[in-house]
């Protein structure tokens, strides 16, 4: 996102109250609200040399330090707050927990983000829970009957589950050398992954790491997808999904990218219909004062039992008597 | 017959949420109290560009 000294990248999911600046330091999180009358400053993505507040024109160094105020006698004594980020496998979070601890257990052997590159980020609304979302994610039950595409992309008979405290992994193979597309968008995207690959079939289907509560990382051939949920009501949550390609792809090859895209949204729609089903049985459950659970299939549903478990562990105690 | 293969793999459903786990605006507080505001949130791949 920021990978040259004085690029920016203003984070539209936080209400753009913060920005990745690479700045002296490399890349921080900064507060990108001003100290002086707490107006957003930067916008977008850029570079810049500081960061100036366009209405008094108070200025920052890219480490966050204010450099000047105008038609001030006395220099306000005043920074930008900096959040500290945690590097796990070039990916940069922040927040309390120990990221390298959390995933620790999991093997992800051959993981290198080196050289990919920012390409595009959708905020996408769900109309749903977000433990409904997570839930059909992390089951590979309904793949072959709810995904015409996706499940002739890859294959869940050669599913492997791995699994961490707080996350899990889950690996499908390629299906039948990609031979039999199940859909328009996904004969589009076969083709693209064929003729980059020189017509052999790649090592992998996709490898689907959920970062316990809300976090998803996601590879496909030579993709790299992140998506974070953002909950909003019992049944909004924004997804946010960032779209990575190594370099070369990014910029040479534009119709990998469409054709990859194109297939992602059509897979998310039907996921969308999926968890809107889920909810809506269990809003008419609510509503009659009713509950009803079902088992789990495994292996396709070990990582919804996981997350359910996991969930018990950090929740149940707060939820006692509601 | 009963299928006792098939039995194990359908395992039982003690940990699947109430109903009211998705609907209910308290657990929703709840979890924006208790869950999200001790989670980590990703910010960029630092070896990506």
């Amino acid at each position: 996102m920021t990978p040259e000294p004085g690029d920016y990248h203003v984070l539209a999911a936080r209400d753009n109250g913060q920005a990745l600046v690479h700045g002296p330091q490399g890349i921080e999180l900064l507060s990108n609200i001003c100290r002086h009358r707490q107006a957003i400053m930067l916008t977008g993505r850029g570079n810049a040399r500081n960061i100036v507040c366009p209405i008094h024109r108070w200025t920052y160094d890219l480490s966050g330090k204010l450099l000047g105020a105008p038609h001030f006698d006395d220099q306000p004594c005043a920074q930008l707050g900096r959040t500290p980020l945690q590097n796990w496998h070039g990916l940069l979070f922040d927040g309390p927990r120990d990221v390298a601890r959390d995933l620790a257990g999991l093997t992800l052997k051959d993981i290198d983000f080196t050289g990919y590159v920012l390409n595009r980020v959708d905020l996408h609304p769900c109309n749903y829970n977000w433990k409904t979302f997570i839930e059909v994610y992390l089951e590979d039950y309904h793949v072959e009957p709810f995904h015409p595409g996706l499940g002739q992309f890859v294959t869940c008979n050669d599913l492997r589950w791995e699994f961490a405290e707080r996350a899990s992994v889950q690996s499908v193979g390629v299906n039948s050398g990609l031979a039999k597309p199940g859909t328009r968008a996904y004969e589009r995207w076969h083709k693209a992954v064929l003729d980059y690959y020189g017509g052999q079939q790649p090592a992998q289907g996709a490898i689907w790491l959920t970062y316990y509560p809300n976090i998803m990382v996601e590879w496909y051939p030579h993709v790299l997808v992140i998506s974070t949920l953002v909950p909003q009501a019992v049944d909004r949550t924004l997804n946010v999904v960032e779209f990575y390609y190594p370099e070369d792809i990014a910029l040479f090859e534009p119709e990998f990218v469409e054709a990859e895209q194109a297939a992602y949204h059509e897979t998310a729609k039907e996921d969308d219909e999926i968890a809107e089903r889920m909810d809506a049985g269990r809003k008419a459950l609510y509503a009659q004062g009713r509950s009803e659970v079902g088992p789990y299939q495994s292996p396709m549903e070990d990582g919804m039992q996981h997350f359910h478990e996991f969930y018990r562990r950090e929740m149940e105690v707060h939820l006692a008597g509601l | 017959m009963s299928d006792l293969a098939t039995a194990a793999r359908l395992r039982q459903a003690t940990s699947q949420f109430p109903a009211h786990w998705y609907c209910d605006p308290r657990v929703f507080h709840a979890e924006r109290t208790h869950l999200f505001a001790r989670s980590p949130v990703p910010r960029d791949t630092s070896g990506t560009r």
